[in-house]
This record gives C-alpha cells, structure tokens and sequence, in this order.
C-alpha cells in the first residue's frame, strides 16, 4: 500500500510541463539514438550524462531512464526498414520486420514492433515494482555453472532456426562461437587468431559485424538479382496500418515475450540480446505456422521488440537492489546517478524512497509518450521504404560504414564490417542462414568464460553438480530435440 | 609437440593460412572441371568452412601454454574448430554425392563485384582524401552503378548525405570522421 501511494505522488509530481517536457526530450533522443548504428543505448545514455549535471537527481533521472527506454526501442526502426539494427538486441526484430517491410507491410512492421515495446515496458516495470526483491535475489544464486547452462539454452534455439537446414544451422552457429573466441582471452590473457594484429585483441566488434552480416549482406544478395526498374515500390501503396484488432490477437505473443524478456534482463551479463533470441525461439515453437517464422510474421516481431523493451525493467531489478547493474546502459544509469550522490542498492530504498519511486513513475510514463511519439514518428519512418532502390542501396552502404566507424572511430571496424557482409553474402547464397551465426557471436564469450569459471571452481563436473544448472541443461536438451522429433515424424508422415 | 607448437607460433601463422587457401583454391579449380561443377560453389564454401576448422585447430597449438586448474585457452577454441571441421565434411560428402540441390543460377555478380571494388576504392579513398568527399562520390557513383539514371537527383542526394553526416556525426556526436592524409597536408 505504501509502495502505490509513493508511486501515485512520484507519478503526480511528473504531471507538469517541465517534467514531461524533459522526458518527452528524453524519450525523443532515445529513439534517435537506438536508430542510429554505431551509437548503442548505453552510448547515447553516457552522451547525455553531461547535460543532467545541472539537474535536479529526480529531473535528471527521468531523462535518463525515459532515453534509456526509447533507446532499446528505437534500434527497430532501422532494423524493420532498411535490415540494419539500431541497437545488437533489435537483430531478431529484423528477421521477420525487414521481411514484412519488403513485402509492402512496413507500417504494420513498425506499429506491431512500437506496440509490442511499449507493452513489454510496462510488463517490465511493473515487474520491477512488484517482485525486485525475491528476482534479485534468486539471481544472486546464479553461478558461472548456471550462466553456462544458460548459454546452452540459448544455443538450443538454432534448433528451431533451421527448418529443413539443421547442420546448415549449426555450421552457421559453430562459425559464430569459433569466431567469438578471436581475441585476448578474458580469463588468461592469452591472445588467440589474433596474427599479432592489436586490432584484432579485443575480438571482432559487434555492431560492424552485425551491420556487415545482416544490411550489407542483404544489399548484395539484391543487387545481384537486380531487377529494380521491373520491381514495383513495396511502399508506393498507401501504408497500412494496424488495427486495435490486430494488436488484441498479439497480445499473447508480446505477454510472452514481456515476462521472458524481464526475466532474462534480470541476469547481469545476459542482457536483452538472448532474451529476444530465447523470446523468438518460444514464440516460434507454440506458433501453428513456425514455418512462417523469418518470412515475415508480425508475432516475430511483438516476440523480440516485446523481450527487448521488457529487458529494461528487467536490468533495472539488481541496479536499484543490489547495486549490480544487468546491462551497459544500467550501469551508465548507475553511474549517473553517483554523480547526484545516490548509492543504488537496498539502501536506496530506506534513504532516498522518492528517487525510487520517480523512476518506477517516469519509466511508466515514458512508455506512454514513446507511445505517442513512435505512433507519430513512424509515418517518417515508413517514407524509408518508399525510396527507390537505386537510392536507398548506396545511403545503406554509407550509413552502414559511418555507424562501423562511429563504434571506436576506426577504419578498421569499417573493415570488419565490409568483410562480414562479403562473409554473410557468400554464406546468404548457399542457403546458410544467418541468425544461428549472429546467436554464436552473442553467445560464445558467455558460455566460454562461465564454463571455464564454473571447472576452475568446482572441476569437469561442475555444470551438472548444481540443481539450477541441470534444470537449464535438460529444458535445453528438450528444446534441442523436441523440434528434430518433430521435424523427423512430419517426414516419416509424408 | 614441442617443435610444433612453436612452429605454429612462428612461421606457421602465415604458412598455415596460405595452406588452407591454396587447398580451398585448388579444390575449386579441380571441381569446376570435374562432374560436380554444378555443385562448385557449394563444395568449395564447404571446403573452406571445413579448412578454416583444420586451421583454427592447428593454430591452437600456437597459443602460450598457461593454465589455471587444468584449463586453458585453447580448450574451447578446439571444441569448436573440431565441431565446424565434422559438420563441413558432412556437408561435404552430401555435396560429392549430390544428395544436396545444386548452386543457386548466378545473378549479376559483375555488378556485386563492381560494388565492392568500388566499397574498397572508398575506403582507401577515406584515407587519403576523407570522409566527406569520398562518401559524396560514392554515394553519386554508386547510385549511377545501381542504374539511377536523373543527375541532380543524385547529386542532391549525395549532398544531403556529407551534410547529414557533418551535422549529427561530425558536429552533434563529435564522431572524428577523417579528413585525409592529402587535405590534411595540403591545408596544413
């Protein structure tokens, strides 16, 4: 009862001007950023630090939280127009998104990935608010053994990606983690592929890779059927837009997401990247059609904007009860506010109750106005699938390298990017699938330094000596099998 | 093993590689002439998805031997090496014995071709003469590439892309996009 009446007061005091002014900025700049490749959530967030130090901390807050929201959303805008994420955690929304765009279904794309956000931060926050304590602590129990296992779940979702293509899949998703261990090693130091080249010690970075594989891939794969003059505009027909309807026979699909999204959030280190991953793979799973998964379905996309957006709450729970920041940008957030000499943790609570409590509130209210304003901003965004492309082809390529560029202000992540598109073409052509490669890269430094923590600490046994870790190890191995089976008796069948 | 590992830690870092190329090149060429042609593409990617295996493997034996608690730094990398080289053979043989489709028709890969030249030439031209007028021209040649056939459309679009760029990168994100070596020294 306490709890709703401070968050009535925190929520009261945010309906003013200045308030909404400031958050209606937040939530403005957040968008932009996640949008932009090559500046991450947590970057764009660190951007705006300086500007909050003149501030209030509950001002300060609100703007940074509201940003950090609409940022997790913005990487969609991209990644459902042009197959280009914003943001590593929009990859998944560009699987079905970028497909329906194709298809002249951008508007529906967009509105389904902006509805499903905005439920998934809700779902998140309201999460947060109820149960902060108890997720908090149970994810405190999670040891290397357990991220792991974790890991491995992950992993078992590139059964599903396969369709008729399992070892196809898994060459892709093998390549993935072999790749992710080019690099210094986190646990010994020893440096491993790397030929002596410095650049190559931190391991390839995400976001060129990503923009390599998935937009620049895509390019070339159209350019070499090119056919533009023949092919009608997908959006010169008046874009639709969905129906109250629509959203309503969704509303399974983004619940689902939102409650594995916060869940997954609540991990540090895991992050809302595997929760969209794992959100797909579900909703892919309990769908009638799975076949039609990466085609372009619109439950696709309400599964990895819904996880993605509910991450955020998600992040917040061990930041605001333990001091541990779940995400990049949690941690920023974290360190925004010691800068206003606010220690986050279970003392935050008892000393600073209304700091709490106006973040509870203006991250509900942030997904109301990110409402408002996605709703208004993607009839801009639809004009993108209206450009021709002839034009629109070589602004990717060159909005593909600027965002390469702009992660470390280095010609070579410009490289990296260009190398893994030429990689992800040839790889597109002979019907490897992308995504389990993706999933490799995001997964393999994960699963890698947990497994060998967890032997360090508890010998070659140690992921099946832990309860928790078993458990996640065999709903991995199910959901592993359970599609093969499957897969195996439709053939028997015909 | 000893006289391996250091083998690959020195000269084996650049033979190593230049094997695996060679073996994917030749297996290239040797399959193009032979009853499989059909199946070229597919049987050299499998080949070099399989040699890249062999070769990360082998590498691994370059790695500095240090371990704490019996585990080290080439433990995972060679799971993973070993896997890619099982699943690139099985494809492999499923390519030999044409149980898999043949490759897809081949498009225009003289225009895929010309675009990634001419991605390469901006990238050296980053370096020497920077960002702003190499993207500018990249952006007009590549849409003239692409068949755009109006001008001052591209022109324009070419414009408002360095403007764009200056503004929110340059200026708004203070992004250090390069000015080039040739404007740096001229205008020094």
């Amino acid at each position: 009862m306490q709890d709703l009446i401070g968050l009535l007061k925190a929520a009261g005091s945010l309906m003013s001007l200045q308030p909404l002014f400031v958050l209606s900025m937040g939530t403005v700049l957040g968008i932009l950023a996640g949008a932009m490749p090559g500046v991450s959530p947590s970057m764009g967030v660190a951007l705006m630090v300086p500007f909050t130090y003149a501030m209030n901390p509950s001002m300060a807050l609100v703007f940074l939280s509201a940003m950090y929201l609409a940022a997790n959303y913005g990487g969609s805008i991209t990644a459902v127009t042009i197959n280009t994420p914003g943001t590593p955690s929009a990859v998944v929304t560009a699987f079905d998104g970028y497909p329906m765009a194709k298809k002249g279904r951008a508007g529906e794309a967009l509105g389904v990935s902006l509805v499903a956000s905005v439920v998934g931060g809700v779902v998140g926050i309201i999460v947060l608010i109820l149960f902060s304590g108890p997720l908090a602590r149970l994810a405190l129990k999670f040891w290397p053994a357990e991220y792991f296992s974790l890991a491995v779940l992950g992993l078992s979702t590139i059964a599903s990606m396969g369709g008729q293509n399992a070892m196809k899949c898994a060459i892709s998703a093998v390549l993935g983690l072999l790749i992710c261990t080019i690099g210094m090693d986190s646990i010994l130091g020893v440096s491993r592929f790397t030929f002596g080249n410095v650049n190559l010690f931190d391991g390839f970075e995400f976001i060129p890779m990503l923009i390599g594989l998935l937009a620049l891939s895509e390019v070339f794969t159209e350019v070499e059927k090119f056919n533009f003059a023949a092919e009608s505009v997908a959006g010169s027909a008046k874009a639709k837009w969905p129906s109250l309807g629509y959203y309503w026979k969704l509303r399974m699909s983004m619940l689902r997401a939102s409650l594995i999204g916060t869940i997954v959030g609540i991990f540090p280190g895991a992050g809302a990247t595997i929760a969209t991953f794992i959100s797909y793979d579900v909703e892919k799973r309990v769908s009638r059609t799975p076949e039609e998964f990466g085609e372009g379905m619109p439950e696709g996309v309400a599964a990895a904007e819904g996880a993605n957006s509910a991450s955020v709450g998600g992040a917040l729970v061990p930041m605001l009860t333990l001091g541990i920041p779940g995400s990049a940008t949690a941690a920023v957030l974290m360190g925004a506010l010691m800068i206003h000499n606010l220690q986050p943790g279970p003392e935050l609570f008892v000393k600073s109750p209304e700091i709490v409590y106006t973040l509870f509130a203006s991250l509900l209210i942030a997904n109301i106005v990110l409402l408002i304003l996605g709703l208004a901003g993607s009839r801009l965004w639809i004009n993108v699938t209206r450009v021709r492309k002839e034009i629109l082809f070589p602004l990717i390529f060159a909005f593909a390298m600027i965002g390469s560029y702009a992660v470390n202000s280095s010609m070579w992540d410009v490289m990296v990017c260009l190398g893994f598109g030429i990689l992800g073409y040839i790889l597109k052509r002979y019907g490897y699938p992308l995504p389990p490669l993706v999933l490799g890269v995001v997964l393999g430094e994960m699963a890698e330094v947990n497994l060998r923590r967890a032997v360090m600490m508890a010998g070659p046994t140690a992921i099946f000596q832990r309860p928790g870790s078993v458990a996640l190890l065999v709903i991995a191995a199910l959901s592993f099998a359970i599609p093969m089976l499957q897969a195996r008796k439709a053939k028997q069948r015909a | 093993m000893e006289s391996f590992s250091s083998w690959v830690a020195g000269p084996g870092q650049t033979i190593l590689p230049l094997a695996a190329a060679y073996i994917v090149a030749v297996v290239w060429i040797f399959v193009l002439r032979g009853p499989v042609k059909q199946f070229a593409g597919r049987i050299t990617l499998d080949t070099g998805l399989a040699a890249t295996g062999f070769l990360a493997f082998a590498l691994t034996y370059g790695f500095p031997r240090m371990s704490f608690k019996g585990v080290d730094a080439a433990l995972v990398p060679r799971v993973w090496a070993s896997l890619l080289v099982a699943l690139a053979v099985a494809r492999l043989i499923c390519g030999l014995a044409r149980k898999d489709s043949p490759d897809p028709a081949t498009g225009r890969l003289d225009k895929v071709s010309l675009l990634m030249a001419l991605l390469a030439l901006k990238f050296v031209g980053i370096t020497w003469v920077g960002y702003f007028i190499s993207a500018g021209l990249f952006v007009f040649i590549c849409g003239l590439l692409l068949g755009y056939k109006n001008l001052l459309s591209l022109a324009l679009v070419a414009g408002g892309w360095v403007a764009f760029s200056y503004f929110i990168f340059y200026r708004l994100l203070a992004v250090p996009l390069p000015t080039g070596l040739l404007l740096t020294a001229i205008f020094r």
